[in-house]
C-alpha cells in the first residue's frame, strides 16, 4: 500500500509507524528515484526528507522495495526492509553508507504541488527539502545592475556664454549689383579699399557689433566666428549687416559693418 | 534689412527668451542640454546632463522604450526641472520631432533648415501636415518645423514668434553651439567651450 503523498517523491520511510523521534530508515522508490537523485550534503544532524506529510499516518509505512533502503539500512539501523528486491530491478545505484545522523537531501523530481513539512526525529532533524529548498537569492536589479537613473545636471551658463557664435553668410547670388556696390563703398569709406579693388566675400546679417568681443572670419569655410560680451541691463542693441571684403592688392580681408543697414533689437 | 530711416523696432513682442533643447547621441552615450538665449542669441542659461550610457543589459531590459525613456524622462524632464528662466517656446532639432512635447510647460517646435529651390516664391507659412509646416523667415531663409501641439491657433502663434526672432537672430545657430558644447563636455573633443 502506497501513500498518495509519497507517490511524488523518491523517499519513503520504511518503518511501519514512523513518528517523530523514530526515524529508523528510508527507502527509495525506484520509479521516482533515478540514480543520482539523492545527495549527501552537509554534516549537520539533519535528515531532510521529501513527502513527510504522510509520516503521521498511523501505520503509514509504505511497502518499499529494498535496495536503496537496504543500502541505507546499514547506516541507520535498525531498519526493516519490508520487501527486498534485487538491486538490478530497482535500476538505481547502491548508496554509500550514510553516517547517521547526516543530511540527506532528496531532490525534487519535477512534480510540483507537493507539500512537505519538517519532522523532528530522535537525534535527527527532518526537514522538508526539494521544492522547498532554500530560495535563490533575489537580486535587486536597480542597485545591482544599475537601471538608468536620473543623470546629474550641470550648470555652465557663464562658460557657455563665452563660446563663439558661428554664422554663415547669405547667398551672394541673391544680392543685386546695387547691394554689392553698396557694401564695397562702405569698405572704401571705412577701410580705404577702392571698390574696383575690393572683392565681396560674404555678407552676414544681424550681427550685434556693439556686443562683439572677438570676431574672426574664416575665408575658407565662409564662417564668421564671434564672441559676445555680456552686458547686463542693456536695453537694446543694433544688429548690423557685416560684409567681408578682400583687398585684391594686399590680400587682406576686412570686416565692414554697414553703417546704415541695421536694425535695433530690444533685449529687455 | 532696412535702412536706418526705415529701421523697425524688432523684438518688441519677442522679448521672452528663446529656449533650445538638444539631445546628443554618441553610440550608446546620451547627454542633453537646455539653452536659453535672449532675442539675439546671447546665452542666458545653459544646463546639461552628465552622459548616460546605455549598457547591453539596459537595451535588453528597456527594449524599444530605451530611446524614448532616455530622451524624455532622463534628459528632457530632468533638465526642465532645473530650468530657471522662462522661455517663450523651445526649439529642438527636427530629427527629434517624434519626441516633441512640452518642455517645462512650454510648447516646443522641431526645426530644420531648408534650401528652397531657386526662384521659388515661398509663402510665409505653408502647412504640410496637421502638426508640420514650412515657414519662410527673412532673407529667403526657409525652415521646416513640427509642432508639439495640434492647436492651430497656437501653431500660428508659434510661427509668428519664430518669424519675429528670425529677424534678430539665426534661429538655428544656437543648436550648433549646443552640439559643439556637448561634444566638448563629453570628452569627444577639446574645442568648443574652451574657445573664446
Amino acid at each position: 500500500m502506497r501513500s498518495r503523498g509519497f507517490r511524488r517523491y523518491a523517499l519513503r520511510f520504511v518503518t511501519p509507524a514512523l513518528r517523530p523521534g523514530r526515524v529508523s530508515g528510508i527507502a527509495l522508490d525506484p520509479q521516482f528515484a533515478p540514480a543520482g537523485s539523492i545527495e549527501l550534503l552537509l554534516p549537520p544532524q539533519v535528515l531532510e526528507l521529501d513527502g513527510a506529510s504522510g509520516l503521521d499516518r498511523p501505520g503509514g509505512a509504505a511497502p518499499a522495495r529494498a535496495g536503496c533502503g537496504a543500502a541505507f539500512e546499514a547506516a541507520c539501523s535498525p531498519v526493516r526492509s519490508l520487501a527486498p528486491a534485487p538491486e538490478a530491478e530497482l535500476g538505481t545505484e547502491p548508496f554509500e553508507p550514510l553516517p547517521c545522523p547526516a543530511v540527506l537531501r532528496i531532490m525534487p523530481l519535477g512534480r510540483p504541488g507537493v507539500r512537505s513539512r519538517p519532522l523532528m526525529a530522535a537525534g535527527t532533524r527532518v526537514r522538508s527539502a526539494g521544492l522547498l529548498a532554500p530560495a535563490h537569492a533575489v537580486t535587486d536589479g536597480r542597485r545591482r545592475i544599475g537601471l538608468l537613473a536620473d543623470p546629474a545636471v550641470i550648470d555652465r551658463s557663464l562658460r557657455f556664454g563665452r563660446m563663439p557664435h558661428a554664422r554663415r553668410g547669405i547667398d551672394l547670388a541673391s544680392l543685386g549689383d546695387g547691394d554689392r556696390l553698396d557694401y564695397l563703398r562702405e569698405a572704401e569709406v571705412l577701410r580705404g579699399v577702392p571698390p574696383e579693388r575690393g572683392e565681396l566675400l560674404a555678407v552676414f546679417r544681424k550681427v550685434p557689433v556693439e556686443l562683439v568681443r572677438r570676431i574672426r572670419f574664416l575665408a575658407e569655410s565662409g564662417l564668421l566666428l564671434y564672441t559676445i560680451t555680456r552686458a547686463p541691463g542693456l536695453q537694446r542693441t543694433r544688429l548690423h549687416d557685416l560684409a567681408a571684403v578682400r583687398n585684391r592688392d594686399s590680400g587682406g580681408v576686412h570686416l565692414v559693418a554697414h553703417r546704415t543697414r541695421y536694425r535695433t533689437a530690444f533685449l529687455a | 534689412m532696412g535702412n536706418a530711416g526705415t529701421q523697425a523696432r524688432e523684438g518688441s513682442g519677442g522679448r521672452r527668451p528663446v529656449g533650445y533643447f538638444y539631445h546628443l547621441r554618441r553610440d550608446d552615450r546620451h547627454s542633453g542640454a537646455i539653452l536659453v538665449t535672449d532675442p539675439i542669441g546671447v546665452p542666458l542659461e545653459f544646463k546639461y546632463t552628465e552622459p548616460v550610457t546605455a549598457t547591453r543589459l539596459h537595451k535588453i531590459l528597456y527594449g524599444r522604450t530605451l530611446e524614448r525613456y532616455i530622451h524624455e524622462t532622463l534628459i528632457r524632464d530632468r533638465l526642465a526641472r532645473e530650468l530657471q528662466t522662462d522661455p517663450q517656446y523651445f526649439i529642438t532639432p527636427y530629427e527629434d520631432k517624434e519626441f516633441l512635447s512640452r518642455i517645462a510647460g512650454r510648447e516646443a517646435m522641431a526645426v530644420q533648415r531648408l534650401r528652397p529651390a531657386p526662384g521659388e516664391n515661398g509663402r510665409p507659412f505653408t502647412r504640410v501636415r496637421d502638426c508640420e509646416g514650412i515657414v519662410e523667415l527673412e532673407e529667403g531663409a526657409t525652415v521646416r518645423l513640427a509642432f508639439s501641439t495640434a492647436d492651430e491657433a497656437l501653431q500660428m502663434a508659434m510661427v509668428a514668434w519664430l518669424q519675429e526672432i528670425g529677424r534678430t537672430m539665426d534661429v538655428l545657430e544656437p543648436l550648433e553651439r549646443i552640439a559643439n558644447a556637448l561634444t566638448a563636455l563629453c570628452g569627444e573633443g577639446k574645442k568648443g567651450l574652451g574657445n573664446g
